[in-house]
């Protein structure tokens, strides 16, 4: 295999599984991972794009870490029981280094940044790529497309449920329903029309 | 004669909200917390009773174990160290849904591993919990997770009796089935119809306020 082959097959597949993480296996729509964070920050007004990006950089540094550790893991016996203490142990690294990085770097709302690692590293939607990663037995392109598109899809899909968070907290809405249980409805509307818009069928 | 139950609650306040936890203020219908494996996984009375123990087992004893964790150290390296508890935890706990439910604990696939990030643990261990007496924390904790409990289950109940036409696997020869149920839209409606039920009675029980401070998501 050439040396453009071999960069066009890596990163083709990385670009594959990014998209399938971001759509047919989106973390909120298809595995509410991560729902509450995203509920958290768009009630809260925070910077969605940033958040995002801050998810999607520990996800894909957890992702590489751990695709390289996985064979010494998986040659022990009962692998599958100490699999999410390694998992937290790789998160736990990145965690530290993210905020030691953000401590360093010139940044304007360095607070916000450390508070949304803290949010951030130990958040389902990220051990939840790791292990999905894992289940699907990706290869390397894989796990970073998959983390990669996970970050990308969580962004994505808080961003869509902000768009229609005001309009589900108005008083046209019944008290009972307004706010979490009318956002709960349509997030699960918009599950459904993913899953048919990629291809599912209901059965009859 | 309707407000008997308000007029109840609003005299012995004190002493019930120390029970909030199991309904009013419930982990996940009224903080909005912990609610994958119950959209996801609670797709059946089984899964929801696995998950549900799990998250008992894992949460309690991991919040208790939490708070012999020494304060001093930063925060970074204390919200390591819960999560890492969590995980030992985990061992013994999956062991035991493997020994009570050999054939259905693979049905739960990646979210009982995930039990050990729940908000529970990462966040109000250090933002409820532990601000709190060792006992009242622990009263604290165990309704909260019970409240988990009740909903997992209850959703899992309803989605698969719905959804599947059965109870814990016992065909129940109901007229139609609408499968959607059993898909995380299901678990979105549910929810969503028990989140209202329950913020419902909330407003019910403060005089038609809700209480904004402590709401979760609104």
């Amino acid at each position: 295999m050439t040396w453009l082959e071999f960069t066009t097959t890596f990163f083709g597949k990385m670009f594959l599984y990014a998209l399938i993480a971001m759509f047919t296996e989106n973390t909120i729509f298809s595995r509410a991972l991560g729902a509450s964070t995203s509920l958290w920050i768009i009630r809260k007004k925070y910077r969605i794009f940033a958040f995002g990006m801050i998810m999607t950089i520990i996800t894909t540094l957890s992702a590489v870490a751990v695709y390289y550790l996985l064979p010494y893991v998986q040659k022990l016996d009962s692998s599958s029981y100490i699999l999410p203490l390694v998992y937290i142990g790789v998160i736990a690294v990145v965690y530290i280094v993210m905020l030691f990085v953000t401590h360093r770097l010139p940044l304007k709302n360095k607070d916000m940044m450390l508070m949304f690692i803290h949010r951030c590293a130990f958040n389902c939607a990220v051990l939840g790529a790791l292990l999905l990663s894992t289940e699907y037995k990706l290869e390397l392109p894989g796990f970073i497309g998959f983390g990669i598109g996970t970050g990308f899809g969580f962004t994505l899909a808080t961003y869509l449920t902000y768009i229609a968070y005001g309009r589900l907290n108005s008083k046209a809405v019944p008290k009972a329903f307004r706010g979490f249980p009318i956002t709960l409805f349509y997030i699960g509307i918009l599950s459904l029309a993913i899953y048919g818009m990629i291809g599912h069928e209901l059965p009859v | 004669m309707e407000n008997v139950l308000r007029t109840y609650y609003q005299k012995h306040r004190e002493q019930i909200d120390r029970f909030d936890g199991l309904l009013v203020n419930n982990t996940v219908l009224e903080r909005g917390l912990v609610i994958a494996p119950v959209i996801v996984a609670a797709n059946t009375a089984q899964n929801g009773l696995i998950l549900g123990l799990s998250f008992i087992l894992i949460t309690f004893f991991g919040v208790l174990l939490a708070s012999f964790v020494p304060k001093k150290l930063p925060y970074a390296i204390r919200v390591i160290l819960y999560v890492v508890l969590a995980c030992l935890l985990y061992i013994p706990v999956s062991y035991l849904m493997n020994l009570m439910f050999p054939d259905s604990v693979y049905k739960v696939g990646i979210f009982l591993p995930l039990l050990v990030t729940n908000s529970l643990i990462v966040t109000k261990t250090e933002t409820r919990f532990l601000k709190m007496k060792r006992l009242n924390m622990m009263l604290d904790v165990f309704c909260h997770t019970v409240g988990f409990f009740l909903v997992i289950v209850t959703v899992g109940m309803l989605r698969e009796i719905f959804g599947n036409g059965s109870f814990f696997g016992n065909e129940l020869n109901m007229p139609g089935k609408i499968y959607a149920f059993m898909l995380p839209f299901g678990g979105f409606i549910v929810l969503g119809f028990l989140a209202a039920a329950v913020q419902r009675f909330r407003i019910y029980l403060h005089g038609g306020e809700t209480d904004q401070k402590k709401g979760g998501n609104r």
